[in-house]
């Protein structure tokens, strides 16, 4: 185990929000069963005051795990000059590689799920009667199990983070020419994909400002379902992730480090620190209509109609901002660092 | 709804530890109408219900059972939030121990309800300062609560009830803890916010209030006996 100021803020975390998420689920199960059988006013009153204190405490713990995402990514860079043959992230990752994978896909994961409960706790405290107040419970459990989960697996994966051999680093995996990105892109667009990709990239991200500049405008509950704005728009914003995540694989990283062959994403952040806000803005832009579509599926009632047209409506322009801030990131550094 | 009605309330009950051996019935199906713009008074003896009524209308509590009506609009089945935001915006409350926060001074006093609002300090400050100068408490602006009199405690707690500018304003016993002086204080100021068109909710035995009232609800025992004007 490497111990540094990093592990041992993430390990705090980690333990302290590993506990918590135990009394947020449990809290939250028993709320949600319990406001179904309220008949007497004192009974929902008490309910309502215990939610007080889960709601304030269920805030804080998701978001501590919203920052645990970035910091993970942090820890894992102040651990590179302890292990050999580590230059970057990628090379940190190599010490346990099957757990790494399954802890970064999962920190996203609950990242996104975060948000989407805290937008459904926002819009239902915008209400008169709060006609959501069963279902973010129910959602808060599902979250919390989620965060048991991720919380575990950062306590797994640091106290177990031993460092016995040299590991391969990014130049051995990412400038090969059969890695993996190559393959992908090679198997759907054919030999020579790089020509093809940055325009795909440029259709795809304008599509989806273009798609979510028309639910913008159109979106209204008053009118037909907004369901197929919010499908449409999580669709193409996963369609889009596919894309860009492989542009920036394959494009954006070795031409923003002016390292031509060399396609690490760990390393570009540690290179550039500013193309962290791009990816940032970027993944903002990809959550945002997956949110949509969680308030669009959790958050209707009569009552909160006017307020979700106008959280979908939000949600819309931040999609717009994210991916948009990021497409204008990218040119600039394209357009900076070409040649 | 009628054209003025401002409150309404049908059939409110109260009942604290409903179904359990110590059980208290606070209100007993109290049914009533509030005029927009009136000053109302609600008299009775100790333990009548008088607060828990203003409580129930004021937002503060709810209803076990029974409506309460604001701008003919149903709020008995409201969320606690949704209400906290009623009370916030449209009701200020005058406690019958002012119920003031002791280590802030009487413009931070006043000032109190507007933080959640992201009032800067500079507007909040300058919203105190310009409510307690109505109320002549200018020069115990800066004044801690322990340092005031009775009356003056009084007209600070006045002052944080009217800094949202609310339509109503509720004031529980505002009589009992002050003297003669201060009450013909109270008397003109609660005029003056009648003529500015608020709705005024009152309890209090005190004659000179009861004879400016339009409207005096009599409650006994939680229930409502009486309605006469005076």
């Amino acid at each position: 185990m490497i111990i540094n100021a990093f592990a041992v803020i993430a390990l705090f975390v980690a333990l302290l929000t590993v506990l918590l998420s135990v009394l947020l689920a449990v809290s939250s199960v028993r709320i949600y069963m319990s406001w179904g059988d309220v008949r007497l006013m004192e009974e929902r009153i008490a309910i309502e005051n215990r939610s007080y204190l889960l709601l304030n405490i269920a805030v804080a713990v998701l978001f501590v795990r919203l920052l645990s995402w970035p910091f993970f990514y942090a820890t894992l860079q102040s651990f590179v000059p302890d292990v050999p043959g580590a230059m970057c992230i990628f090379g940190v990752t190599q010490v346990k590689p099957y757990l790494s994978s399954i802890v970064q896909i999962f920190k996203p994961s609950v990242s996104f799920a975060i948000g989407g409960w805290m937008l459904l706790n926002h819009l239902d405290r915008t209400t008169e009667t709060a006609p959501l107040f069963k279902r973010k419970f129910l959602f808060l459990f599902i979250v919390s199990i989620l965060i048991f989960a991720d919380s575990g697996l950062d306590l797994f994966y640091l106290t177990g983070f031993r460092v016995s051999n040299p590991v391969a680093c990014c130049t051995t995996l990412f400038d090969l020419p059969e890695r993996m990105t190559a393959s992908v892109s090679v198997s759907i667009l054919g030999k020579g994909y790089e020509r093809y990709l940055l325009p795909l990239y440029y259709l795809s991200g304008l599509s989806f400002i273009v798609l979510h500049l028309i639910s913008y405008h159109r979106i209204s509950l008053k009118g037909s379902s907004t369901l197929r704005f919010t499908v449409t728009g999580a669709v193409i914003a996963l369609t889009n992730a596919v894309i860009t995540i492989f542009t920036m694989f394959e494009v954006t990283a070795p031409r923003v480090m002016h390292l031509p062959y060399h396609h690490c994403i760990y390393c570009m952040w540690q290179y550039v620190p500013t193309s962290i806000l791009m990816t940032a803005l970027f993944i903002i832009g990809t959550f945002s209509p997956g949110w949509a579509l969680i308030l669009d599926i959790a958050g209707r009632h009569d009552e909160t109609a006017t307020t979700l047209e106008r959280y979908l409506k939000g949600l819309s322009l931040l999609g717009i901002a994210g991916i948009g801030g990021s497409m204008v990131m990218t040119t600039v550094y394209l357009l900076l660092k070409k040649g | 709804m009628r054209d003025n009605e401002l409150i309404r309330c049908e059939g409110v009950w109260k009942v604290y530890n409903e179904g359990r051996p110590y059980e208290v019935r606070a209100l007993e199906d109290v049914s009533l109408r509030i005029q927009r713009g009136s000053f109302t008074l609600f008299s009775g003896p100790s333990g009548s219900g008088k607060t828990t009524l203003m409580c129930i209308i004021g937002t503060i509590h709810r209803p076990s059972r029974g409506g309460v009506y604001l701008n003919g609009k149903d709020i008995s089945g409201f969320s606690d939030a949704a209400l906290s935001r009623i009370r916030r915006e449209r009701i200020g409350f005058v406690f019958q121990n002012f119920n003031l926060i002791p280590k802030l001074s009487a413009w931070e006093n006043t000032a109190a309800p507007i933080i959640p609002l992201c009032v800067t300090e500079r507007e909040r400050r300058q919203r105190a300062l310009q409510l307690l100068n109505r109320l002549g408490l200018m020069e115990r602006a800066h004044h801690r609560p322990e340092e005031l009199s009775g009356g003056e405690q009084q007209r600070v707690a006045i002052a944080r009830a009217l800094i949202n500018d609310p339509e109503i304003i509720i004031l529980d016993e505002p009589t009992s803890n002050i003297d003669v002086e201060n009450i013909s204080l109270l008397i003109g100021i609660l005029e003056d916010l009648r003529a500015k068109g608020k709705t005024i909710l009152a309890s209090s035995h005190d004659e000179s209030m009861l004879k400016r009232a339009d409207l005096i609800f009599e409650l006994r025992r939680g229930h409502l006996t009486g309605i006469r004007t005076p």
